[in-house]
């Protein structure tokens, strides 16, 4: 099937690696234009079936869930391509198809070995992105995202071999944690989700990224991961719970967070959780509500991700405490980060609003007044990290003395696209309501809603007010702040040593003991050699050869552990 | 506080001073406001100081969330 969305965006890089950098931007732009067109056009009951041995392979299929996606993705990667227009390195143009190919080829699979397939394309793509920032601190982050995903990855095959093992298909179906394979796929989709403790990949590699590379990367990885969740547990209770605490943790960490992209990559966390709490509740509400929400964040997160991108590429600086008075000289990309600002917020009037509130709606119809609660502090946590602070320490606040250049025009338009889609969603809701996985039935305008919303919003802004008038707002301070990746990056490095100190210890003390032995033995045994001339069975020389490997093997683990 | 306020260039405190107003009424609204529901925290105000309270608790918590967790730029590297 020669028009799957994949492969058109797959031929696509092929097919502008023949063309010179100029030429190439062009012909990279035609292909994700040419297939979102192609999307809305294919028939839904088409679908791409091979066989692989025994196995049914569905390489395309679509359903409203996935085209629902498709169409975002599409968007993203044509807002993402005119924002990198300046980019002329041909490993970041060609990621810059293959990495939202892959992530189409994720969505529209039909069976989970395909989506393996995809899940590892969207990994090995997508490094380059942070790869062409060209420094050591981004190459280093690179290789520990790559790990990451790889593992995430591996993850998923064992899931679906388990799958294959045990129900002889691996068709993507709804799956629970009574089966095996249901924990490796949580685990697998969790990754990639950024799920509370496995989140911190996220926030150590998409700052280190490039200026556009960073636009990409959060529009796509977490987004399939969203989507992964929707597809295989909807309505898992436990997924409401770890909704809420990635919706809530990593906001204190973005409130203290000085660089601003890393503040972006917590406010992720915090909207995907969001999106999390949502297929865990299972509702058509709440589906619904989470898959739009997915769409806005991609949309608003980009706008915001650009914002400082720009800010990036201009300045070459991305830490709030050497930022600040920007408005002055890039008043354009100020306004659109506050339209960007306002969306994650969800103001109403603009998109993150009608997207939020569906899932806050389905908390309180399925009777989760606690979760409500909890979402309702990380409502008001957003607009105060990601509302606020951003365009607060970027672009106002004390006055760092740079005054670069407005942001060239291709950024400009990408986020006036970007900035356009959040106005025209959040006042005209149902250009998404009519797309999405369920029928809507759902008024987002209704007066309590916009009423409280507002207040809460308003309020959040006086308490920081409030907090900077009476000098008890953190200040923004060059630091790097401890999460879970300590653990890999400090921890267990350290014990790992101790180990091979403690091993290499042992061994001196094993080698001197079995030196001594042999010289001890070693005259008695001579007048016995005769033993060694004596007919042996097979079975004893098994026996002996396997002691031999084995002791082998133990000190060789001795010597190098894993 | 005041002090801090009153040392604010004229346009700020004027903004600031009608967002202060604009908060107020917003308030004022849920005197008019039929709310959803039978829940506890459907009495007057609730979300102003909701939103107030939890963003201050928030900035508290981090900042001192800073004395343990903090660390040199070049920490990793």
């Amino acid at each position: 099937m020669i028009n799957a969305p994949f492969l058109i965006l797959f031929a696509g890089a092929a097919i502008s690696w023949f063309f010179p950098a100029a030429l190439r931007k062009p012909v990279l732009l035609i292909f994700p234009v040419v297939g979102l067109l192609n999307l809305i056009a294919l028939d839904p009951s088409q679908s791409w079936t091979v066989s692989l041995f025994d196995v049914e392979l569905t390489l395309f299929a679509l359903d409203r869930l996935s085209f629902i996606f498709g169409v975002l993705f599409h968007i993203a990667a044509i807002i993402g391509l005119v924002f990198a227009w300046h980019v002329e390195d041909r490993p970041q143009h060609l990621a810059s198809l293959l990495y939202p190919g892959s992530a189409l080829g994720v969505v529209f699979a039909g069976d989970f070995l395909t989506m393996f397939v995809f899940w590892e394309c969207l990994a090995l793509s997508s490094v380059f992105f942070i790869t062409a920032r060209g420094t050591e601190r981004a190459s280093r982050a690179a290789i520990r995202y790559l790990v990451i995903q790889v593992v995430s990855g591996v993850l998923l095959l064992t899931g679906a071999l388990f799958l294959f093992h045990d129900s002889g298909s691996v068709a993507i179906r709804a799956l629970s944690l009574d089966e095996p394979a249901g924990l490796f796929f949580l685990l697998a989709f969790g990754i990639k989700a950024a799920f509370p403790m496995l989140h911190n990949w996220l926030t150590d590699a998409y700052p280190e990224a490039t200026a556009s590379g960073t636009v990409f990367l959060s529009a796509f990885t977490t987004k399939v991961a969203v989507y992964a969740l929707a597809r295989s547990f909807a309505g898992l209770d436990m997924l409401i719970y770890i909704g809420a605490v990635m919706a809530c943790f990593p906001i204190f960490y973005a409130v203290i967070e000085n660089d601003l992209r890393r503040v972006l990559g917590y406010s992720m966390i915090n909207q995907i959780g969001f999106m999390v709490c949502g297929i865990g509740i299972g509702s058509e509400l709440a589906i619904n509500g989470a898959v739009a929400h997915a769409f806005n964040d991609v949309i608003f997160k980009g706008l915001l991700m650009m914002s400082m991108g720009a800010v990036l590429f201009r300045t070459g600086e991305m830490r709030g405490s050497e930022l600040g008075g920007l408005a002055r000289s890039m008043p354009r990309t100020t306004g659109l980060c506050i339209v960007g600002a306002a969306s994650i917020s969800a103001f109403p009037l603009f998109s993150g609003f009608v997207s939020k509130s569906m899932v806050m709606s389905a908390l309180l119809i399925e009777h989760h007044e606690w979760v409500w609660l909890a979402m309702l502090f990380a409502s008001a946590g957003v607009f105060h990290h990601a509302g606020i602070k951003i365009p607060y320490f970027a672009f106002f606040a004390h006055d760092s003395g740079k005054r670069p250049r407005e942001a060239p025009a291709h950024m400009l338009i990408a986020m006036s696209i970007a900035a356009a889609l959040c106005i025209g969603i959040g006042c005209y809701p149902w250009l998404l309501y009519d797309n999405l996985p369920f029928a809507v039935d759902y008024r987002p305008f209704d007066i309590p809603h916009v009423v409280e919303q507002t207040q809460l919003l308003f309020f959040s802004a006086m308490a920081f007010i409030w907090l900077q008038l009476n000098g008890l707002y953190p200040p923004e301070l060059k630091s790097t702040n401890l999460d879970s990746e300590w653990l890999y990056r400090r921890a267990w490095p350290s014990l790992y040593g101790r180990l091979c100190r403690i091993a290499g210890w042992g061994q001196a003390r094993f080698y001197e003991a079995v030196g001594s032995l042999t010289n001890a033995l070693a005259p008695p045994l001579r007048k016995q050699a005769f033993l060694l001339l004596m007919p042996w069975s097979v079975r004893e020389m098994l026996m002996i050869l396997m002691i031999l490997l084995a002791a082998i093997l133990f000190l060789l683990f001795l010597h190098r552990p894993l | 506080m005041r002090a801090r306020f009153n040392s604010l260039p004229p346009r700020l405190k004027r903004g600031l001073t009608v967002f202060f107003v604009l908060c107020f009424a917003i308030t004022l609204a849920d005197l008019v406001v039929h709310k959803h529901g039978d829940h506890w925290w459907n009495f007057f105000g609730f979300h102003s100081l909701y939103g107030f309270v939890a963003c201050v608790i928030l900035v508290l918590v981090a900042a001192w969330m800073r004395k343990p967790l903090m660390r040199d730029e070049d920490h990793y590297d």
